[in-house]
């Protein structure tokens, strides 16, 4: 009889350490503030396991900084000043273009071809 | 029989005197014709007039086309327009007046030629502002691509070799053609010129800006193409 209630006892308490444990894991899952869970994607693609959000994963490919010479702000940094060069080679064609267009008054401004053509009275 | 000789002396006496009379006033007619000298000679002034008037015209229109960066263009266009009034003005008088002798005629021509100096002073002078006008607003547009560039060279020292080239070639510029509002000497002394009977002197002017305005316009080209090249070497 005693042997009997002992095993029972024992029994009892290992259910009870069962549902501790249970209890445990299942507050782990749920990270613990109620926040949801992210999952986080494996190798493969599939949801490897969860982890709750705010919680670094492994970065996705495109996240990851590009392996070579320039980072992605330096090749930002390059566009733009190849864009600014480009504009002031547009600014250099305009000035240009009115460097042409005075090239007739400049010959024009010549006195010694003009007064040739003033003539005398008949 | 005397009767008869009375009245054949009365017809011949009115023939006579019809005949005389129509004579004088033939005689007179003539004379006015030969009084009016150098009519062959007015048309040639009157199209001198005319291309005098068309190449004002002309003149006035592109100044008016320009931006006037040193506020030289308003004058010059009333100039040029008075010009034209004044010599569209003489041509009516010429051509309405009938001239007595050809050295009368000659007298009037020759203010055409002598008083307005459209050619010998007014196209030179007026093609010398637009020039400047031209000139500086390609100096302004360099001005600002020599800032930027500034800003860009970094430590390129290839691109800065350049750019102080391109810097040098601007303070050439600036140095003959003056800096907007304030022209270039030069370029002020051709903006006061008048018409004169002894033109040494806006000869003199009027060659010396030319000069000044071939320098410049070589030395903007020289900065833009300094200036290109610093856009390349920062681009390599």
């Amino acid at each position: 009889m005693r042997t009997t209630r002992a095993r029972r006892l024992a029994l009892g308490a290992r259910s009870s350490w069962v549902v501790v444990a249970a209890l445990a894991l299942a507050t782990a899952g749920c990270g613990g503030s109620g926040s949801k869970a992210t999952p986080i994607v494996g190798s493969t693609g599939s949801p490897a396991t969860t982890a709750p959000s705010g919680v670094a994963g492994n970065p996705t490919k495109s996240q990851k900084p590009a392996t070579g010479a320039s980072t992605p702000a330096t090749t930002s940094s390059n566009a733009a000043k190849n864009a600014e060069l480009a504009a002031l080679e547009q600014q250099l064609s305009a000035a240009g273009s009115l460097i042409s267009a005075s090239g007739s008054a400049v010959s024009g401004s010549d006195v010694n071809a003009a007064k040739a053509q003033e003539g005398s009275a008949p | 029989m005397n009767r008869r000789m009375t009245r054949l002396g009365t017809v011949v006496a009115v023939v006579a005197s019809t005949t005389f009379g129509m004579s004088v006033a033939a005689g007179a007619l003539g004379g006015a014709s030969q009084q009016c000298k150098a009519v062959d000679a007015k048309p040639v002034v009157h199209a001198a007039a005319a291309r005098r008037e068309a190449t004002l015209a002309t003149l006035v229109a592109k100044l008016q086309a320009r931006k006037d960066p040193f506020g030289m263009n308003g004058a010059q266009i009333a100039a040029l327009q008075s010009a034209s009034t004044a010599i569209s003005a003489l041509d009516a008088k010429i051509q309405s007046t009938c001239y007595p002798t050809r050295a009368a005629f000659h007298a009037d021509a020759s203010t055409l030629y002598t008083n307005y100096r459209v050619y010998w002073l007014r196209v030179p002078q007026s093609h010398a502002i637009e020039a400047a006008d031209h000139l500086s607003e390609a100096r302004t547009k360099l001005g600002k691509v020599a800032t930027k560039l500034g800003t860009l060279v970094g430590n390129n020292a290839q691109a800065k070799i350049d750019l102080d080239a391109m810097n040098t070639a601007l303070g050439s510029v600036d140095a003959m053609l003056g800096v907007a509002p304030t022209p270039g000497p030069s370029i002020a002394a051709v903006r006061d010129l008048a018409p004169a009977a002894d033109m040494t002197a806006d000869d003199a002017a009027l060659q010396t800006a030319h000069t000044d305005l071939v320098a410049i316009r070589q030395n903007l080209e020289q900065a833009r193409a300094d200036g290109q090249k610093a856009i390349s070497d920062l681009q390599g």
